[in-house]
């Protein structure tokens, strides 16, 4: 996969968050990401990998440096950018096709043109049968995958990712994963991802980041030269584990 | 309810009455103190007017009372939860309002609106208000820290955010303090109208008309109108209950765990 020759997509310089209670939680963080590229971010809970997701969300405030994604300020890149929390999400008094709808809601799109974006974004994730079904309705999967759809609905060019699969079952998440990795395949979004699982970090991206905490920052960045497209058996080869196996180590080194 | 799950306190309550026909009849209690099922029955079809009448009077300004704290009381809560400066300078207030025994100020609601139906849904409403913005302002408020942000990346406005989002998640919280409303409007109504009577002598709500039914020691009417009372209640609260199951009853978990039993 590419490797930044390109000017980066995303652009992280220096990155400083600070409390108000004078707690440093990110330090000195710079990062960069080329469009198309698959980053994900692992680090312990607590190292600040969440918040700079926020941050790059611009839903949290940026003591000191710089956020840039295709040259924008985090705000004014709202339009390119969908967040995926990690609860789904959904609110629970609109349908399926209606949650889904929030986004275009959101994006301005005029109501006449929502049903058909709708139903391609809901086939897309194999939800079209349950579309008028309410999230209490839904397993805990169908409903990540619900939040999936709407994230995907308005067509993004950046995909933040705060650990979306973190509640569900090895299965579950493990179908999602390669579920996740086709849709990209199709539509080549840029995409952010956090995680502290490290073998779906390995399974997913291009390239991993090593957050280290107080305060957060880069500790390694490990590349993942692994062949595409990645299926399920991917899991089981030699190759695979042994980068699972070195990540491990490098992040075990991290906390001695 | 199924209709099997009523025949039971159904069969409790026919037994309630028989023991007490036999009660009174057996021990020739006086009935100025306490008449007998049968004779209250009997009385009701003779005055049903009077009854009728005092029944929409005290409804009337029961659902007036009632209405008026729904409407205000969430709007209140709305204003609450746009503005955590408002909320921490009147919150208290409305959570101390709750404690103040309102027959306390009836007085003066007496001197400033007169006697009559107004002063009686100003009283109705006082003691309903406080659960429909207490309940209101919590729901509003209790939103998901995630659901705002969602919000938030789609730039969304402080209306869109207060009618796409926290309205519809303190229905169910709102819905709750109805049902408190819908009681309390009722004894808010009665109580209002033994201090405010009536503007025509001998014609008024449930409340005067019981006041005039024990001055004249007329026991059985007093049942009677205590029966109406009730049933004046129930059908606030039972009304209020139709409303939610329409409204939440579609996606929120309290309605639905019913549902399956």
């Amino acid at each position: 996969m590419p490797v930044s020759e390109n000017p980066s997509f995303i652009s992280i310089a220096n990155l400083c968050k600070e409390y108000p209670d004078h707690k440093q939680v990110i330090r000195d963080l710079s990062l960069d990401a080329a469009s198309g590229e698959f980053v994900s971010v692992l680090g312990a809970s607590g190292c600040g990998k969440s918040t700079l997701l926020k941050m790059i969300a611009g839903l949290s405030s940026i003591s000191g440096g710089s956020i840039h994604i295709d040259g924008m300020s985090p705000t004014n890149a709202r339009a390119i950018m969908s967040f995926v929390f990690q609860d789904p999400t959904l609110l629970p008094w609109r349908t399926v096709a209606d949650n889904v709808a929030l986004a275009l809601e959101f994006e301005g799109l005029a109501r006449p043109m929502r049903a058909a974006r709708i139903e391609s974004v809901l086939k897309l994730v194999g939800l079209s049968e349950v579309s008028s079904y309410y999230p209490r309705q839904l397993s805990g999967g169908m409903k990540m995958r619900v939040s999936i759809a709407r994230a995907l609905a308005t067509t993004p060019r950046l995909l933040l990712m705060d650990e979306p699969f973190g509640a569900l079952d090895e299965m579950t998440r493990n179908r999602l994963n390669e579920e996740l990795l086709a849709l990209k395949d199709q539509q080549g979004w840029t995409t952010l991802f956090v995680t502290h699982s490290i073998s779906e970090a390995v399974f997913l991206s291009d390239r991993i980041i090593l957050m280290g905490d107080n305060p957060g920052r880069v500790r390694e960045e490990i590349a993942v030269p692994l062949p595409v497209p990645r299926i399920a058996e991917l899991r089981g080869e030699p190759a695979f584990l042994s980068l699972v196996g070195r990540v491990s180590r490098a992040q075990a080194a991290l906390h001695r | 309810m199924s209709t099997s799950s009523l025949r039971l306190p159904l069969l409790g309550f026919c037994a309630f009455l028989l023991l007490w026909q036999v009660i009174v009849t057996f021990f020739k209690v006086p009935d100025y103190l306490v008449p007998s099922p049968l004779q209250i029955a009997a009385l009701i079809p003779a005055r049903i007017d009077g009854l009728t009448s005092a029944f929409i009077i005290t409804g009337g300004e029961a659902l007036g009372g009632f209405l008026l704290s729904a409407v205000i009381g969430v709007a209140v809560g709305m204003f609450f939860s746009i503005s955590p400066l408002i909320r921490r300078c009147f919150y208290p207030y409305v959570v101390l309002l709750q404690t103040i025994p309102i027959i306390a100020i009836s007085p003066l609601i007496l001197l400033w609106l007169g006697n009559g139906s107004s002063s009686v849904l100003c009283i109705s409403f006082l003691i309903s208000v406080p659960a429909v913005i207490v309940n209101a302002t919590q729901g509003l408020i209790s939103v998901e820290i995630n659901l705002l942000n969602l919000f938030r990346m789609g730039n969304a406005t402080v209306p869109v955010i207060l009618f796409k989002l926290r309205l519809p998640h303190a229905l169910p919280h709102i819905f709750v303090g109805l049902k408190i409303a819908a009681g309390a409007s009722v004894v808010g109504a009665l109580v209002g109208e033994t201090f405010a009577g009536s503007s025509a002598l001998g014609a008024g709500g449930l409340g005067y008309s019981s006041i005039y039914a024990l001055s004249q020691l007329d026991t059985p009417y007093l049942f009677a109108l205590i029966l109406t009372s009730s049933l004046l209640g129930l059908l606030f609260f039972f009304a209020v209950a139709l409303l939610e199951r329409r409204m939440v009853g579609k996606w929120h978990e309290s309605i639905l765990g019913d549902r399956m039993e």
